[in-house]
């Protein structure tokens, strides 16, 4: 026969569920003055795995502003920079600055940028949108909507939130989603060139 | 692979570092790339799409052609999802040439190149550079280490002694489960599973940016699982486990990464142990309710300079407690742990570090099991000097040493040589000497414990068997050689054979002791712990990957392993019994198939050769089905454990015969908010 003992008592039962609703009740998003220049991951190892998935997405950029036509008041000269510009937390690092330095789209020079929060965009043509918290990230789809600007995310899903298009990653390799909606609504003229490759998503509303 | 770049290259930020050695290499490769042969953007769209973002594994396979000397396999989170795993030990059974038997609904067996047991005594396991090994019985508690496993960014398994880097008992092998940075698990996310045999799992974590640099993330879970039935009978009533943790991860300038985290868990394990009992009935069959509660926090500081030299600095806290039947454990450990990559040249890579690990320990014991000393403080000191020398274009050399001072047997030394010839980038041959030990734990050298009692067999006496620790047990020793290939030999199809031979010295045995009378009709005899035995064990390890199309992967191992341990000195007719503890022959399959962009339909099949205690070889399936509607909602629907419901996957051990393994159906959902 079995002889019952009684059961101990587990005083760290319930401890574990402190951590999430800590954070889950936590502010999240906050507010950054600056956009550091260049951002070290934290973890050195993930941030090297990610250079090359970054230094392909520098080089997608580059397509699409190729590929891009901005209205004449966006653009006024022939000569008028592009901005890419990269809102919130910054994935590219300097890997950004080296696939674009130097490169032109016909006479206009690509010029990046990178700003921490939407108060503080300037003109802008391309923008990322980098790590963001919820709150920012709908600003930032908000700020673009309808205006000439070509607005992607960095992780998937963006696309589907309003912007025109977002990253992904399938089977290792860089992929990207666009949202008719929200190209038509910004009046930009984008090639078949790059709407031939792309994955369309219905905007989630 | 990555792992075993560790093992030979050096910057051994335990648990992490592992992985910038070879990824450094890669990536300056592809700046090299970048700035002067390639320019990206000259590519057309399609040939972007077409470039692979990710180190994949056949890709990862490949590079690490150039550094790995060792026989090691990586399981990506991918791997993990798609398996259908709901453990971190089920997900182990992927790792080709690793026995993983479940002993018990809450139990484990795992080990690479035999001695398997309930507490594998000769794999070291980590996680995030934390060792989770524990000197108490020798093993892993792999109950604890129910990690939520989306949390879980990858496990590298090296087969064969990895002690040259981790130190004492990775004598065949180390598990390194090492989690995703915080940045990596950013937003919320819930989890649930319901099962036949998890009956439901849940998990919700939640991740946010830390200041402007960093990243922080929070999970709990909770884990409700059943017991396992024996002819007909429940043998337990399942067991149930909480946890929760954070990590945070923050840089200060280019250089500086921060790491802290931590975990708190409480599990209660209801088994069932078969104490003797010196009066009538004798065997009593004993419900062992034990309570398993702890928690750690880890501390990491890493500096890389321009120059590729790096430090890393590391200190951990973790406490212990269990309580069962048999005894009650309380144990603080704190770790630090310091390493310098020194010397990057062009011909030296050159990385030495230092540790220190004091382990307080408060051991009571029951009726059955006693321990001599019931308060223990152990210390353990340690060193190792690591240099990979470039010999020519395509060989290096690695040459390594670690040494270790220990409060049990003072000190050890655990060398290794390591040669790579990367014949091109295809082709790697690599080969290792190396020497490891097990250190003796506090079973092996304080415990009096009452085992079992055999009935009169015709002298008139009953048998209490009674096992004893003894101080003078000393370190089990191996000496290992290993030769592997790698090839790559189309695109999509890779193949990594590894063999070894393992000459074993001083494995532990249970030597007769001395025999009294406590009783009228009563004998007690002593087993004590000795190392009595040796061992020659050699086996050929070899696994697959192939990329039949952009939709489908296949991976197969097939792994062969001899032991035959001599006990010719040995007064215990039972020592050899380990020979036939390990699987002759194991192999399996699996297959990943992309239906849709949205459909997945995963299957696995493992053999496993018969072991002795009649546990016959068996064939097991598992099954999944993924649904990926969209980014943030992922179901799965599958079975675990087919074909083989209901029967043993492993023998007897330290409490009793194993229970069998039930077959189960599971349905699961993942939403990321």
């Amino acid at each position: 026969m079995p002889t019952a003992l009684p059961t101990p008592r587990a005083r760290l039962r319930f401890a574990p569920l402190l951590g999430v609703l800590a954070i889950a009740l936590s502010p999240t998003g906050v507010p950054r003055e600056a956009a550091p220049a260049e951002v070290t991951s934290p973890a050195k190892v993930a941030y090297d795995a990610k250079q090359k998935e970054y230094a392909l997405k520098a080089a997608f950029l580059f397509h699409f502003a190729k590929h891009t036509a901005w209205p004449k008041k966006s653009l006024p000269k022939d000569t008028s920079p592009i901005y890419v510009t990269v809102v919130g937390r910054d994935p590219f690092g300097k890997v950004l600055d080296s696939v674009l330095r130097g490169k032109k789209v016909d006479d206009h020079a690509l010029i990046i940028r990178r700003y921490a929060n939407v108060a503080a965009i300037r003109d802008a043509h391309l923008i990322v949108a980098g790590h963001l918290s919820a709150k920012e990230r709908d600003k930032l789809v908000a700020h673009c909507r309808a205006r000439a600007i070509f607005l992607i995310g960095d992780q998937p899903g963006l696309a589907a939130r309003g912007a025109l298009a977002s990253f992904y990653l399938k089977k290792g390799k860089v992929r990207f989603e666009m949202n008719r909606w929200a190209i038509d609504a910004s009046g930009l003229k984008i090639s078949s060139q790059v709407l031939k490759l792309a994955r369309f998503v219905q905007e989630r509303r | 692979m990555i792992l075993a770049a560790l093992l030979l290259s050096s910057t051994a930020v335990p648990g992490q570092a592992a992985v910038v050695d070879p990824f450094e290499n890669d990536v300056e490769a592809f700046e090299a790339e970048v700035s002067e042969e390639l320019d990206l953007t000259e590519l057309s769209l399609e040939a972007l799409m077409n470039m692979d973002a990710e180190v994949t594994s056949v890709s990862r396979h490949a590079e690490s052609l150039a550094s790995s000397a060792a026989a090691a396999y990586v399981l990506t989170e991918e791997d993990i999802r798609r398996s259908g795993a709901t453990s971190i030990m089920e997900a182990l059974r992927m790792v080709p040439g690793l026995q993983v038997a479940r002993t018990g609904s809450s139990a484990w067996a795992i080990s690479a190149r035999g001695f398997n047991a309930e507490f594998a005594d000769k794999m070291l396991v980590l996680i995030d550079g934390r060792s989770v090994y524990t000197q108490l019985f020798a093993g892993t508690l792999w109950a604890d280490q129910d990690l939520m496993l989306e949390d879980v960014a990858r496990i590298e398994v090296i087969r064969g002694p990895g002690a040259a880097l981790w130190g004492a008992n990775a004598v065949n092998g180390v598990i390194n489960i090492i989690t995703k940075p915080a940045e990596q698990t950013q937003g919320n996310l819930a989890t649930l599973l319901l099962g036949q045999e998890d009956k439901w799992i849940a998990g919700l974590r939640a991740g946010a940016p830390l200041g402007d640099s960093g990243f922080v993330r929070a999970y709990s879970k909770y884990a409700r699982r059943d017991g396992f039935e024996a002819e007909g009978l429940e043998v337990d009533e399942g067991w149930s486990n909480t946890r929760g943790g954070f990590r945070a991860d923050w840089t200060v300038d280019d250089n500086d990464a921060f790491t802290l985290q931590g975990d708190v868990y409480s599990g209660v394990v209801p088994r069932q142990v078969t104490v003797p009992e010196t009066t009538p009935p004798g065997l009593v069959t004993r419900d062992l309710d034990s309570l398993s509660e702890g928690g750690n926090l880890l501390g990491r500081w890493t500096r890389s300079g321009d120059d590729g030299t790096s430090l890393s600095l590391q200190l951990y806290y973790d406490r212990r407690e269990l309580e069962t039947y048999l005894l009650e454990d309380r144990r603080d450990t704190v770790d630090l742990d310091f390493q310098h990559r020194a010397l990057v040249t062009e011909r030296h890579d050159l990385t030495w570090g230092l540790g220190y690990r004091r382990v307080h320990a408060d051991t009571f014991g029951s009726d059955v099991l006693s321990f001599a000393e019931a308060h223990r403080t152990d210390d353990v000191l340690s060193a190792f000097v690591q240099d990979r020398i470039h010999m020519t274009e395509t060989v290096d050399l690695i040459v390594g040493t670690k040494l270790e001072h220990n409060s049990f047997t003072g000190f050890e030394v655990q060398p290794n040589v390591r040669v790579v010839w990367q014949q091109d980038e295809q082709r790697a041959l690599w080969g290792s000497i190396s020497r490891a030990v097990r250190t003796p734990s506090q079973v092996t050298n304080d415990v009096a414990w009452r085992q079992a009692l055999i009935p009169d067999m015709g002298s008139g006496f009953d048998t209490l068997i009674t096992v004893l620790g003894d101080d003078d047990f000393d370190s089990e020793e191996l000496v290992a050689s290993e030769l592997g290939y790698r090839i790559q030999l189309t695109e999509n199809l890779s193949l990594d054979v590894a063999t070894f031979f393992n000459d074993y010295r001083d494995l532990q045995t249970l030597e007769l002791g001395e025999l009294s009378f406590l009783a009228p009709g009563l004998v007690e005899q002593a087993l004590v712990y000795d190392n009595e035995a040796e061992a020659e064990t050699y086996g050929v390890e070899i696994a697959t990957q192939w990329n039949v199309t952009g939709d489908w992967t296949l991976h197969a191992s097939y792994s062969l392993l001899r032991l035959d341990i001599d006990a010719s000195d040995s007064t215990n007719a039972q020592a050899e019994v380990p020979e036939d503890e390990s699987p002759r022959n194991q192999a399996h399959i699996r297959s990943f198939y992309d239906l849709t962009e949205t459909w997945e339909l995963d299957a696995a099949l493992y053999y496993v050769d018969h072991l002795s205690g009649g546990v016959d070889s068996y064939v097991r399936g598992d099954i999944r089905v993924g649904w990926n509607p969209n980014d943030s909602t992922r179901f799965s629907i599958g079975a675990q454990g087919l074909l083989h419901d209901d029967e043993e996957e492993f023998g007897t051990g330290p409490f009793g015969p194993s229970t069998p393994v039930e077959s189960s159906v599971f349905v699961s959902a993942v939403w990321s908010f």
